[in-house]
């Protein structure tokens, strides 16, 4: 596939004002598996800390009874008067005991990434927002849209009405995947439902801008969309659940932007893929490869499955098996003939199942 | 990119992909899969060649295909479709499925694939077109005669009637 060096720029109005130079990162090469790992630690760096209480199955003066009550020495609650008197407690098997190695809200919750990687997960997931069958394998419904990526002109970051965005997203043909998210709102399932996380739906497209001037706010009640500002790309917004391929709308200024990113992260190459084509039909094919491989042979006439032949049937097999065999066989023939010709020696041979006389007359006498 | 690579991306997980029956084939569902598998021959995604056909609500057949030497960006005009006339026949139908599939060089694998889709569409068209009459069950016998009426009737009547008859 030939590299893509533009790219257009839509202006509001959804009509083309212009092209950009493909910044280098959308030819990154695109690695599921450090997206995945890297969305996989990313994720559980929000979660919030728990843990049972510090003193659960701790709440009671139990005290083993030794030896000798024909009971297990676990500690047993004291006194009478009670079910609870008598009955083990503290341990882990224990009805009404601690479990087994209590949570502690001191868990290690956050998983450390290694930074490159982090940045290579997040040039994999905006190399693969640019491939129009990734995106629509994660779902968005982006048929009707010009391109992707999509770039809008600078000047829609000024929009600071809902309305105007909801009109910009229907003049670019984004409006469907906005449907899509609205018609797939859920009720949890779950307790999530009553801590803030009641409903749950699709994720709409990403808007990714370079300088807020009303964007943010303007998209924000919109179902589904979701903004970033260009120079912090989090690859939970352009992978979520670690499926590369998010709709991303881009603004003039923030795709411009990119590369001078890239550039600064010190101590980061932008990866690039190990082999330039990764097309093997069009390597093959290619003048380069063709002119220098030898011309097809004559077509060999061969049965689909290659059929058995009997050696013992047939000649060709056999001496092919056996080259002494045409020996034997030549050798037979010329036996044969002189046999019939009546010369040179030829054995007597007895003919077999016939007994000499002299055998039969012993047998016969007894 | 590569048809090759791009499968490879899409082949663990997509939206489209479906776990079909136990122990059968995954299937998968976007447009331009003619035979719904979940395979890097048929699906629509992932090969830079691909036909869909598909029929809305009306029965209306639509044929889309994905443009030659089209900027691999380009995402809405990237696809070509026409729909057929509603007068098109099934053997016409099945014709045009051959030709633009392997009559056209553009993809030979698919020809059998395309003709089988379009036909059961056009198959699906005709019936709703033209669909089974009903007949009422025939009755035979005295029931025939009688015009049902046997539940009221006691045997006498019943001799009543072969005095009609």
């Amino acid at each position: 596939m030939a590299a893509r060096p533009t790219i257009t720029v839509w202006s509001a109005e959804g009509d083309s004002s212009g092209s950009l130079p493909l910044p280098a990162v959308f030819t990154a090469p695109i690695r599921l598996d450090v997206v995945q790992q890297v969305h996989k630690s990313m994720a559980k760096n929000r979660r919030q800390p728990y843990a049972v209480a510090e003193n659960a199955g701790h709440q009671t003066s139990a005290e083993s009874w030794g030896t000798g009550r024909a009971v297990a020495r676990i500690p047993r609650v004291g006194g009478g008067g009670t079910q609870r008197s008598g009955q083990a407690a503290f341990g882990n098997m224990c009805r009404g005991g601690r479990m087994f190695a209590p949570t502690k809200t001191w868990r290690k919750w956050h998983v450390k990434i290694n930074q490159n990687q982090k940045r290579y997960a997040v040039a994999s997931a905006v190399a693969a927002s640019a491939l129009p069958s990734l995106v629509l394998a994660r779902g968005h419904r982006i048929e009707q849209v010009q391109e992707v990526p999509l770039v809008v002109s600078s000047s829609v970051q000024g929009i600071n009405k809902t309305k105007a965005a909801v009109e910009l997203l229907k003049t670019l043909a984004a409006y469907p995947d906005i449907t899509k998210v609205s018609n797939s709102r859920k009720t949890r399932a779950g307790k999530g439902k009553m801590r803030n996380r009641r409903y749950r739906q699709r994720r709409g497209p990403l808007v990714v801008y370079d300088k807020d001037e009303g964007i943010v706010r303007a998209v924000k009640n919109i179902p589904g969309v979701e903004t970033c500002p260009v120079d912090a790309l989090n690859l939970l917004q352009l992978a979520p659940g670690g499926h590369v391929g998010r709709f991303v709308i881009w603004t003039e200024g923030a795709v411009k932007a990119l590369d001078g990113i890239y550039e600064n992260k010190s101590g980061f190459n932008l990866p690039h893929a190990k082999v330039t084509s990764s097309d093997v039909t069009r390597i093959i094919n290619s003048d380069e490869i063709q002119s220098i491989v030898r011309p097809k042979g004559q077509a060999v006439a061969k049965r689909p499955f290659t059929q058995k032949k009997n050696p013992l049937r047939n000649k060709a097999v056999l001496f092919r098996l056996n080259p002494y065999a045409k020996t034997l066989r030549r050798q037979e023939l010329i036996r044969q003939e002189r046999k019939k010709a009546g010369k040179g020696s030829v054995k007597k041979s007895v003919p077999a199942g016939t007994a000499s006389k002299q055998f039969l007359d012993i047998l016969h006498a007894a | 990119m590569s048809a090759d690579l791009h499968w490879l991306l899409l082949r663990k997980w997509n939206s489209f992909q479906h776990p079909g029956v136990k122990g059968g084939p995954t299937l998968s569902k976007e447009h331009g899969n003619l035979r719904n598998i979940h395979s890097h021959k048929y699906s629509g995604l992932s090969n830079h060649n691909s036909v869909s056909i598909f029929a809305d609500k009306n029965g209306a057949i639509t044929f889309t295909k994905l443009k030659k030497d089209v900027a691999p960006n380009k995402v809405r005009d990237a696809r070509s479709s026409s729909t057929l006339r509603r007068t098109t026949g099934s053997r016409r139908a099945n014709k045009i499925a051959a030709v633009e599939t392997a009559g056209k060089g553009y993809r030979a694998d698919l020809r059998q694939a395309a003709v089988a889709r379009i036909s059961a569409l056009s198959r699906a068209n005709a019936r709703t077109a033209a669909p089974r009459k009903e007949f009422p069950a025939k009755t035979r016998g005295k029931k025939s005669v009688s015009g049902g009426s046997k539940a009221q009737s006691g045997k006498k009547e019943d001799d009543d009637v072969i005095e009609l008859d």
